[in-house]
């Protein structure tokens, strides 16, 4: 059995360590370019149509509703395989030419925006049903409890262990990433990414880049 | 390079170089560690090979009649079907903020292994992507 919470630490960690492919990769628009072609359908097509199918089940039988359940959880593969598509039809067709490497990456910035576009769309929705669903709270959500005994509350501490475990690894690979000067601006990068999501900051500390880059040239 | 630029390359490497392994710890017991003493490992091996889900309604075990796909995807289904449904309130929107969440880590991971130099980087995404977002493999 694997775990997001198990491999995206280790995943960042392999990056600190080997950190001479990191500065290289952000300067050819061809590659930003099929970054998003590829991205954006795999992630439209392949997760957010069986995220709402599995949601809301609208009359579904049982099975019909186990099936969105496990078509959804092929998405991590399907992301991939539509990259790899997408770049096999790019260079068959072939690549304009006079093409110019893009040093700004505003390609990739955009598909950064869109995951923090997304995730502040959910942070909304869960906001609204818990505001006005006086069953649900705010500390219920994100605190695991351990009163449920059953399979259900298990897999429910399970999973805000995980998320709790992908965020943090995420936001504090984001923050070390834009270089802190001292230990304040590193926790407070931290708890930004938090509140605005890992997509989102990173978008910004690219922003923020691209306009250092362009004023020093 | 300055040597003050230097020095704080050197301490946030360090601090990543401390967090990440502990991140790892902690997540090795508060995941496996939890579900594995509380019994829940046990009774999920029990209720799939008996065919029915945690709450006794029937688990389906056929998706693409190919045996070790559908022998993933039957154990998939049962550990999320119990956070999925109406019954769970509070699981089902955890579960539906948990796949979103996910979402843009997966994106910003798969993108920066997309535009990386290295050779081979599709089968590296692949491997991290299904590793990363797959919730349980047996």
């Amino acid at each position: 059995m694997c775990a997001g919470a198990l491999v995206v630490p280790v995943y960042f960690l392999t990056r600190l360590l080997a950190p001479a492919t990191s500065h290289v990769r952000l300067h050819d628009s061809t590659r930003a370019t099929t970054t998003v072609s590829a991205l954006l359908p795999g992630f439209i097509f392949g997760y957010i149509i069986p995220l709402v199918l599995a949601c809301c089940p609208f009359g579904q039988s049982s099975f019909q509703h186990q099936f969105w359940i496990g078509f959804l959880q092929m998405f991590p593969a399907l992301i991939p395989i539509s990259q790899f598509l997408s770049e096999v039809v790019i260079r068959t067709v072939g690549v304009p030419s006079g093409a110019q490497p893009d040093p700004s990456n505003k390609q990739l910035n955009r598909l950064y925006f869109f995951t923090a576009g997304v995730s502040a769309l959910v942070h909304l929705y869960i906001t609204w049903v818990v505001v006005f669903d006086d069953s649900l709270t705010l500390y219920q959500f994100y605190i695991p409890s351990f009163h449920r005994q059953d399979f259900a509350g298990c897999v429910l501490v399970f999973l805000q262990f995980d998320y709790a475990i992908v965020m943090a690894s995420a936001c504090l690979a984001v923050a070390l990433e834009s270089g802190p000067r001292s230990s304040i601006e590193l926790v407070s990068k931290f708890v930004i990414g938090l509140v605005i999501g890992p997509g989102a900051m990173l978008g910004f500390q690219k922003m923020k880049k691209d306009g250092m880059r362009a004023a020093s040239s | 390079m300055s040597t003050r630029h230097l020095h704080e390359t050197k301490r946030n490497a360090g601090i990543g170089l401390l967090l990440f392994p502990l991140l790892f710890v902690v997540a090795s017991y508060t995941l496996w560690g939890l579900f594995i003493t509380n019994g829940a490992f046990d009774f999920m091996g029990q209720r799939v090979s008996q065919g029915v889900l945690a709450d006794g309604g029937p688990l389906r075990t056929v998706y693409t009649r190919i045996a070790p796909i559908d022998g993933f995807l039957t154990n998939m289904v049962f550990f999320t079907h119990p956070v999925a449904t109406e019954d769970f309130p509070l699981g089902k929107l955890f579960w539906t903020n948990f796949m979103a969440e996910l979402a843009p880590v997966l994106a910003i991971m798969v993108a920066e292994e997309h535009v990386s130099p290295k050779r081979g980087r599709f089968f590296r995404s692949y491997v991290l992507c299904c590793a990363a977002g797959c919730e349980h493999w047996i």
